[in-house]
């Protein structure tokens, strides 16, 4: 056994333990919590055993290596998230511009002239 | 509607410009315009403290959203109070408050939705070469998504009437916003006339505007925008 197969789980379980905290403290819905646990699940059989996984990975997405096949599949789960994360500042930048203009008006409504 | 002096807004976006603002509502009142809004972009020069006549509207942006953004108040706030059209002038002094004659006598001759002033149809404009550069890609990226060349799409002089207003809704905050509102204009058959004005450049109206890192911004921003509407 590697070191890693031993680190990665340890730092996975870390991280579901917080996406399952903030889901109980009401930070995160169950769908959020549920989400991230499933790709750190997947992240620590990767690691523990690493060639079943990837080489069926390889088989299925019909890539000859298995080591592309992970690679790829991780590429297109980070685009993903980082897509995902450019809409949810998009649509922050938004709100927070639409209520700077509502205050600005509101404002301007409550001070006579 | 029809559009007089009267019934016309003039808005200034201001974000620190407090050493012009005076004088430009001055000189805009010598014009004949007297219903002028101020959008303070969250400035932090102090703008609140200067002596700025009671009959100027001020609206406070509590922070810097863009110049896109402070337009937008204003439309809003001119349509609120039933305004039949708006003037957009910039507050670093580059225009000529001259022209404001220019643009009003353009819609009573044309009667077009909006007039452009373009400083690219006054041959005596001294314009630097990297803002006709920015300038010329900005128009190409219009004449690409509307199909219709204009010379100044980045103008901030620019009279526009209220059924624009109207049915114009901006998304943009920064400078793109300059290239948005034409597409969105175009695409809705409105009537666009450009007509000359006046530019002088100094050195502080150049690093007001934009930079080659802005310009960037500001073209990403336009077609994130215009690809990934949420």
């Amino acid at each position: 056994m590697e070191i890693y197969q031993i680190l990665v789980p340890c730092i996975a379980v870390l991280f579901m333990y917080v996406s399952i905290k903030q889901y109980v403290s009401g930070k995160n819905t169950f769908f959020e919590m549920f989400t991230w646990c499933l790709i750190w699940f997947f992240i620590i059989a990767v690691a523990i055993v690493p060639d079943l996984i990837t080489v069926h990975l390889a088989q299925i997405l019909g890539i000859k290596s298995n080591i592309n096949a992970i690679i790829f599949l991780s590429l297109g789960i980070l685009f993903f998230l980082q897509y995902n994360l450019f809409l949810t500042i998009k649509r922050q930048n938004k709100t927070i511009s639409e209520l700077i203009k509502k205050i600005a008006l509101e404002n301007k409504k409550d001070t006579p002239k | 509607m029809i559009l007089t002096k009267d019934n016309i807004l003039v808005i200034i976006p201001v974000f620190n410009e407090a050493t012009h603002i005076e004088e430009l509502i001055r000189l805009i009142k010598g014009r004949g315009f007297h219903n002028i809004c101020i959008v303070n972009d969250g400035s932090t020069d102090n703008i609140e403290q200067l002596n700025i006549d009671e009959s100027v509207t001020i609206l406070h942006h509590i922070i810097n959203r863009g110049v896109g953004a402070a337009t937008d108040t204003g439309f809003r706030y001119a349509l609120l109070q039933k305004f039949g059209g708006v003037i957009t002038i910039d507050a670093d002094m580059q225009h000529d408050v001259k022209d404001l004659d220019v643009l009003f006598d353009s819609y009573q001759e044309n009667e077009a939705d909006i007039i452009i002033g373009s400083r690219f149809l006054k041959a005596d404009n001294q314009i630097p070469k990297i803002r006709i550069l920015y300038n010329r890609i900005a128009n190409i990226l219009v004449f690409i998504f509307s199909n219709t060349w204009i010379t100044d799409t980045q103008s901030g002089y620019k009279l526009i009437t209220k059924k624009v207003l109207e049915k114009v809704h901006l998304r943009t905050d920064g400078y793109e916003f300059c290239s948005e509102f034409i597409i969105k204009v175009l695409a809705q058959n409105f009537k666009i006339k450009e007509v000359p004005i006046h530019v002088y450049y100094t050195d502080y109206s150049m690093n007001k505007g934009q930079g080659i890192v802005n310009g960037y911004k500001t073209m990403i921003s336009l077609f994130s925008n215009i690809f990934f509407k949420d």
